[in-house]
């Protein structure tokens, strides 16, 4: 039944359950527990300094409408209207509903909307979901601030009171993992953002603004705690300009020439000075602006050396050459605190080259992971760059982590990472960079899935995760979603913005980074920091670690497959627990700490 | 060739220079066994319970690969425009087509990850008749390619080596 004209709501709730447009909560987020954030009519939310608490709100009502957040000094809200992806056949099966929100996009002060929206196009809609977040300065006072929601419309007034009981807690600038979102090239961009690509048809242009457009994915995800990856080099050693310098010449004479875009694409993420500016829609800065914890280079194996010479002395001499001057290009400009990966991404079942850079299966390509390994170390020396030799492992992990023991010092484990927990306390101990990678729960699954990869990383002590792909959230997310399983980042480009959106997922994940800084920092400062692990790695009922399969305990790695593995690595990827949709509360409670009386 | 202009007749000319010195020097012995025999196996014989069995038993001949890959490449440097080769093998016992070694992001056939492809007639032509042969191109085709048989040491035609160029488009980077 629809409300009548006139008759308007505020309803307030958690934020890992979203309801649809009629009201009704998302199948997937229905729980057996509750997490009420209400309280006498009004919403009261406890949160920790230098962040975000965060919290669903329902505008309930017919016509047009308006809606504003205040509060106090110290504390900043911003409102995002949620959209409802109209689910495509296979994705409403599985989502068990026709809508689910996600894409946020930030409200301008004084925005009119209606409801139903006439954009989102959902006949009978009486429900709007916003996600409401409220930035708490560093330097907000501690004890309890008063704001509220209003809304206005014809003849009506509705405000919802929102307390914030702000805890002496602050969260560290420093996250203690890196969630990081990866995405390949940058063609795609002319596909999603038309409009800011019309009427530029020249070179210089589009690269300006395929650059630009690039950093705004950087900020999206820097502002949300996380890490944003754009890998340039193809699987066949190509790239486009804005990725690296033209190597030129052959031998002795090999050179690099012409940083001008390479420079203007990465210089202000290597020294955080993209950062320091908002993306288009997006609210003000309020993280630090700092270099990018890590870049992609266009290094591989057939760039900066020509792979024509493989083998033979040119290939060293080449590589050396090249790989010295991106070193050098560096240190000139001072670059010395991103870490800049050497990473190979080409399989070889793509026919380009013969050995595996990424997802290695076979020990026998391990020679050229050695040789590489050589030929780095000569290049770079002891360099002060931060440089990282990133390896995708996945097959043959186990082995490599002996094998390539300080060749390879940055590793991103597949989904069989869960076999090893020895080996991998053991090369996280002897100081390698450990993180896994996987793919990111679609929209219809419980919104707190994607916050499995999240604990995980850290109950397991590895220090970064890696979705593979963010930023494609399919060919028509609005109207026919496939579930947006490899986009959690959004084109704003229908809602008039030249840049990328957030969504929830991404919000929920910088929330719960949030809560790990906080009870990590906070059990390293008492000197319990592997107990306080162990004891909540316990009472998450998140598995951390399984028994191989019998083919794993019996066989080398090149006679395992999907079939004897019982999984593909995609169905590793995509897997998650079926938790309760409430199961970070405890994470939250644990969080926040001794001064949380929920 | 109607409807063709000088400049993409100029393309083709160079394409098929390339693919006649490419008939005469390509390895047909050695490009048949590049890709290892539990490879072709699962390629082969495509599981449709388990689709990624033949990306998982993936496996190149080193030695072999390298070697055609670098004639591949200097092949493609002795052409005046930018262009870039792939050798096609035939998988047996299917009226189907994999590429064992290829450069570059230039190709009128390969879709990134394929395993499998339907002989195209063109191919078929090759195999059949051992010449080089240029593809007619289609309306609106971007590409321009020359396809050149790559014998073994009985002068029977084992694979297909295809030399494609751009007509007017850079690639994309991400292939």
């Amino acid at each position: 039944m629809s409300p009548e004209k006139g008759s308007w709501g505020l309803e307030a709730g958690n934020e890992w359950v979203s309801r649809g447009p009629l009201g009704a909560v998302k199948p997937a987020d229905v729980s057996k527990e509750s997490f009420s954030v209400g309280h006498e009519g009004g919403v009261v939310l406890r949160a920790a300094r230098n962040g975000y608490v965060s919290f669903r709100l329902w505008v309930i009502g017919a016509g047009e409408y308006r809606l504003a957040a205040e509060f106090p000094g110290g504390l900043e809200a911003d409102l995002f209207r949620a959209w409802y992806h109209r689910m495509a056949a296979d994705g409403r099966e599985q989502a068990r509903a026709e809508h689910c929100a996600d894409a946020l996009v930030l409200v301008e002060p004084g925005a009119a909307a209606s409801l139903p929206d006439p954009d989102n196009a959902i006949e009978a809609q009486t429900h709007q979901e916003y996600w409401v977040d409220v930035f708490v300065s560093a330097d907000a006072p501690a004890g309890t601030a008063a704001g509220r929601i209003t809304l206005v419309a014809k003849g009506a007034r509705v405000e919802l009171p929102v307390e914030i009981q702000v805890l002496e807690a602050v969260i560290p600038d420093e996250d203690v993992l890196v969630c990081d979102h990866n995405s390949y090239g940058c063609r795609w961009l002319a596909g999603m953002y038309p409009s800011v690509f019309a009427g530029c048809a020249d070179e210089p242009g589009r690269w300006a603004r395929t650059i630009e457009l690039l950093q705004h994915y950087y900020r999206i995800c820097h502002e949300h705690r996380g890490l944003f990856s754009n890998l340039g080099a193809g699987h066949h050693g190509g790239f486009d300009p804005i990725y690296g310098p033209a190597a030129r010449g052959a031998g002795r004479e090999r050179r690099l020439e012409d940083w001008g875009l390479f420079d203007r694409h990465y210089g202000p993420l290597l020294d955080g000075s993209a950062f320091a500016a908002a993306g288009p829609g997006a609210p003000r800065p309020r993280r630090p602006a700092r270099p990018a914890w890590g870049v992609y280079t266009p290094i591989n194996a057939d760039w900066p050396a020509d792979y024509l010479w493989w083998g033979q002395p040119g290939y060293e001499v080449e590589f050396a050459r090249g790989v010295g001057q991106f070193d050098e290009h560096f240190r000139r400009n001072g670059w010395l605190t991103t870490r800049p990966y050497f990473f190979f991404n080409h399989k070889k079942r793509y026919r380009w080259f013969e050995w595996d850079g990424d997802e290695p299966k076979y020990a026998r390509d391990d020679a050229y992971w050695l040789e590489m390994g050589r030929l780095f170390q000569q290049a770079v020396g002891d360099t002060p760059v931060p440089w990282a030799f990133r390896m995708a492992a996945s097959w043959q992990m186990k082995h490599h982590f002996e094998q390539l023991a300080g060749v390879v010092d940055f590793w991103v484990c597949g989904g069989f990472a869960g076999w090893y927990p020895d080996e991998i306390r053991r090369v996280v101990a002897r100081g390698d960079v450990v993180w896994t990678y996987s793919g990111t729960p679609g929209i219809g699954e419980p919104s707190a899935a994607l916050l499995e990869h999240v604990w995980r990383m850290w109950a397991r002590g590895v220090s970064g995760h890696c979705e593979w792909l963010t930023t494609n959230p399919g060919p028509d997310p609005w109207f026919h979603c496939d579930g947006a399983q490899t986009g959690m980042i959004y084109p704003g480009e229908r809602f008039g913005i030249a840049g990328p959106i957030p969504s929830a997922r991404l919000k929920l994940q910088r929330n719960a980074v949030q809560d790990l800084n906080l009870i990590h920092a906070r059990a390293k400062a008492a000197g319990r920091l592997e107990k306080v692990r162990q004891k909540l790695g316990k009472s998450v009922p998140v598995s951390l670690w399984e028994r191989p399969p019998p083919i794993v305990r019996q066989q080398p790695p090149e006679l395992w497959d999907s079939h004897n593995l019982s999984a593909t690595q995609d169905d590793n990827m995509a897997r998650h627990a079926g938790l309760d949709p409430l199961w970070w509360v405890p994470i939250r409670r644990a969080a926040l700490g001794g001064e949380v009386s929920q | 060739m109607t409807g063709v202009n000088a400049e993409t007749e100029a393309v083709f000319a160079e394409l098929a220079r390339i693919a006649e010195i490419a008939a005469g020097i390509l390895d047909g012995e050695e490009v048949k066994r590049i890709i290892a025999e539990q490879a072709m196996h699962y390629v082969a014989n495509p599981d449709p319970e388990h689709r990624y069995l033949s990306g998982d038993y993936f496996d190149a001949d080193h030695e072999l690969f390298l070697r055609t890959k670098k004639l591949l490449t200097r092949l493609e440097r002795l052409g005046k425009v930018p262009l870039n080769g792939s050798v096609w093998v035939p998988i047996p016992g299917r009226e189907e087509v994999t590429v064992a070694v290829q450069n570059g992001a230039y190709h009128r056939y390969y879709q990134f990850g394929q395993e499998r492809l339907a002989t195209p007639p063109e191919m078929k032509q090759v195999f059949a008749n051992g010449q080089v042969l240029r593809v007619a191109p289609a309306e609106g085709d971007r590409l321009a390619t020359v396809l050149a048989p790559v014998r073994d040491s009985l002068g029977d035609v084992v694979a297909v080596a295809e030399f494609t160029a751009p007509l007017d488009a850079p690639p994309p980077a991400w292939s």
